[in-house]
């Protein structure tokens, strides 16, 4: 089961002299318990790729498919977006509310419990954090909290848009556990300029460069083969140029690591080997 | 909305263009008070060529000098009725037309009205799609100096003028984004009937607001940082300059219109 | 020379202290981190510093002038100046350099002293030719450039930059450190509130804040090679420098914050 991207074609401004093809024939799919990161330079077609994942901005060619069937209107209970600077979109009275917008709006048996349950699922303690004013968070709180909205639509695939951006050291990791928890039931897409956090739970790396996919692999493909990536205009992260650069070396890495002890024992394998 | 521009300003380099905002700003008002004063149609048709050769020196296509006649032609197509239609045959020379009356007098009495606002609209779309907001709000903070001796906060004003101006595509591309998410989350504005879709708007407009206000607070640490101090004297890097064209177009188009008021 | 004495500042009366009895001095020509979790207090140090909060206790004093002095306040802002996180929110003007020339006329300076002032500093933060765009048309990168450029335009000695690169992509980032870098050469002073590691490590001095209070100034590397200190102070260690830890457990000799070429060396040697 996955949702699928098939030759996707996406231009702006059609007909007019701001005319920009954003997506240029993108195919790829986000499987079900798997995390796809997508990468690529801004202007790239990386916020228009999940846009049109989630059936808000209509491919002129091409087409979206959820597990084999068209995307239902709206889309939103099956593919949730999560926009960058999601915080910014908080409106209600408390957490509460806000994160049962959605649901009620679209329905849902329930919506309250949904909310409880996707508060849970982001680390805030629905005790805690429910009967707040939203405007009352922390940064890493308020973003955690807008996720949970998204949640509560109980959507099978998650599309994430710059999810860390501005979060500190702690706020990022809180929202890398939702990330790895969420993976478990649902498909997940996440767009960044900073894949490195990301790595160890990515199940596949996807580069674009100008509206195309110049590269989709694992990241142990992806260090064997960076050419491809590279020529995207994007920069290996650290570790992943590390490991790249001993495989360069000559040196012969069992398997491709992406926590930093895990990359330590590597390449003190491979040492002693070469 | 990504592509809205500020006001109706269209830019470019064309005398009318050059002339100062305070000029421009000036020839409306003489402008106002010749159209309210005259009382012939030949006085209009005078007016009339010299909009018109004010348009030909500005190089704005006609089209969109005339897109602000479209948008009163409802007011113009009433005006006309109001006069030129009555329910009885009070008047001399007036036709049956169902069970209303036609009244030529009338008629060329709204047309006399309907004329003066299609020019006044076509003068003052030329003032706003030939002048920057911001040279607008410049020359009426210029014009408006005086008042500051009597204590009313000029340059104060300007500068809200100014910072509104520059936030409105800012503002503008955030609702829009406001918007997009909250319809992500199955938000829906075109539905129902007046009062449930305003009532539609308020995770947007909430957001909006509350953005709005973090960003006033950021952007006054950045002004005082910069030195702003409310109320007290600046200079400008563009300071407004009356150059001699200005001052033969002013005298020019004041004496006409005058000319026009007093002997029409 | 900013010099912070015994500082303490309040945002509420009735709550703790945002800033506690924090001393720092910062040479002319310094490079500074200014490190602390969110809430630590780093920002309202760098609100400080450019006098746009004045100490309840203690006094900031900027190359001399004490903050608290109403007649210097004009020299003191522009001696220091201020780049936000959030590039939008600190544009004041309607194009790129009527935004640069803000500073200038609110200093009542002849337009010519503007104009030139403003070519200037667009000129050394690599805007020129855009001079006349609206700021909604610029990347996000070119938005924090126009702010260092309108801190530039007041003859700023100092910068106090509040993570400045936190909304930005990598080229957009690149270009405003290699700015800041450039300010730099020119002998000015820069202190940068960051909690990136890549960041603190261009800065030779590390500042740490933390509830209010310094607990740490010093070499920035010798932070860095401070896992504890790091995690307490909300710092994701950078990954080169936990593989560096790990090697060197395992007897590989290898800086501790490393670049690529340097750890491949140690192993390869």
């Amino acid at each position: 089961m996955a949702l699928t991207a098939r030759d996707l074609v996406v231009t702006y401004n059609r007909g007019t002299v701001a005319e920009q093809r954003a997506l240029d024939g993108v195919t790829l799919q986000v499987e079900r318990g798997s995390v796809l990161v997508v990468v690529g330079v801004t202007g790239s077609g990386k916020s228009t790729l999940l846009k049109a994942l989630a059936g808000i901005v209509p491919p002129e060619a091409g087409d979206v498919a959820i597990d084999g069937s068209p995307l239902p209107r709206p889309a939103a209970s099956a593919v949730g977006m999560v926009f960058q600077n999601p915080e910014r979109q908080l409106f209600g009275e408390t957490v509460l509310a806000d994160v049962a917008f959605g649901p009620r709006m679209l329905g849902a048996p329930d919506p309250q419990s949904r909310a409880m349950s996707a508060l849970e699922r982001v680390g805030l303690d629905p005790e805690e954090f429910g009967a707040r004013s939203p405007f009352s968070l922390s940064g890493g709180e308020a973003r955690r909290a807008a996720i949970a909205g998204i949640l509560a639509l109980e959507p099978a695939y998650l599309l994430l848009d710059e999810p860390t951006v501005g979060l500190d050291s702690s706020g990022r990791r809180a929202v890398l556990d939702v990330v790895e928890r969420e993976k478990r039931d649902r498909g997940i897409a996440i767009v960044t300029h900073h894949p490195d956090p990301f790595l160890p739970l990515a199940d596949r790396i996807c580069a674009l460069k100008e509206g195309r996919v110049a590269f989709i692999g694992t990241v142990e493909g992806l260090v064997r083969d960076p050419g491809p990536y590279l020529a995207a205009g994007l920069r290996l992260p650290e570790l992943l140029e590390l490991q790249a650069a001993a495989i360069g070396r000559g040196a012969r890495l069992e398997r491709v690591g992406t926590e930093p002890s895990e990359v330590a024992r590597a390449l003190l394998a491979a040492r002693g080997t070469s | 909305m990504r592509g809205l521009s500020i006001g109706q300003y269209i830019p470019a380099d064309s005398f009318v263009h050059r002339l100062d905002p305070r000029t421009k700003l000036g020839g409306v008002a003489f402008l106002t008070l010749a159209l309210f004063s005259v009382r012939r149609f030949e006085a209009f048709a005078l007016i009339g060529a010299m909009i018109a050769a004010s348009v030909a020196a500005s190089s704005l296509p006609v089209r969109s000098v005339l897109r602000g006649v479209k948008a009163v032609s409802l007011v113009l197509a009433i005006t006309l009725a109001a006069h030129a239609l009555r329910w009885g045959a009070a008047t001399e020379g007036a036709m049956a037309l169902g069970p209303l009356w036609f009244d030529p007098a009338g008629f060329v009495r709204g047309a006399f009205f309907a004329v003066r606002i299609v020019l006044l609209v076509v003068g003052t779309s030329l003032l706003t799609l030939a002048t920057s907001p911001v040279a607008l709000a410049d020359g009426l903070e210029r014009l408006m100096r005086p008042l500051a001796t009597l204590g009313v906060p000029v340059g104060d004003v300007a500068m809200m003028l100014t910072i509104a101006l520059r936030f409105i595509p800012t503002t503008a591309y955030e609702a829009e984004q406001v918007m997009v998410a909250q319809a992500a989350r199955g938000a829906r504005f075109d539905e129902g009937g007046p009062i449930r879709r305003a009532r539609a708007l308020v995770p947007v407009l909430v957001p909006l607001f509350v953005n709005l206000f973090r960003r006033a607070d950021e952007l006054a640490v950045a002004m005082e940082a910069r030195c702003y101090v409310s109320g007290r004297r600046r200079t400008r890097m563009h300071e407004l300059r009356m150059h001699l064209s200005d001052w033969v177009v002013l005298v020019v188009w004041a004496g006409a219109c005058l000319a026009l008021a007093l002997a029409m | 020379m900013i010099l912070f004495e015994e500082v303490t500042f309040w945002y509420r009366h009735d709550g703790a202290p945002a800033v506690d009895g924090f001393s720092l001095r910062i040479g002319d020509g310094e490079r500074v981190a200014l490190v602390g979790p969110n809430g630590s207090g780093k920002s309202t140090v760098a609100l400080l510093a450019d006098g746009l909060l004045l100490p309840a206790r203690g006094r900031v004093l900027v190359d001399g002038l004490d903050t608290r002095d109403a007649s210097a306040r004009d020299r003191v802002r522009s001696a220091v100046g201020l780049v936000l996180q959030n590039p939008e929110n600190q544009i004041v003007g309607a194009t790129v350099e009527e935004d640069v020339a803000f500073g200038p006329e609110n200093l009542a300076l002849p337009p010519d002293e503007i104009r030139r002032r403003v070519n200037e500093a667009i000129d050394a933060v690599g805007l020129s030719g855009l001079e006349r765009r609206e700021p909604h048309t610029l990347s996000e990168g070119q938005k924090q450039r126009l702010a260092i450029a309108g801190a530039l335009a007041m003859r700023a000695r100092h910068l106090v930059l509040d993570e400045p690169t936190a909304m930005l992509d990598p080229a957009g980032r690149e270009s405003v450190l290699d700015a800041v870098a450039r300010f730099r050469a020119e002998g000015g002073t820069v202190i940068h509130v960051t909690h990136d590691a890549s960041e603190i490590a261009l800065c030779e001095r590390a500042v740490c804040i933390r509830d209010g209070r310094l607990v740490f100034d010093g070499a920035s590397a010798d932070l860095l090679a401070d896992a504890a200190l790091m995690d307490a102070l909300g710092i994701e260690p950078s990954p080169l420098a936990a593989v560096a830890k790990a090697l060197s457990e395992a007897g590989v000799s290898v800086p501790p914050v490393p670049d690529v070429e340097e750890v491949v060396r140690a192993l390869w040697r």
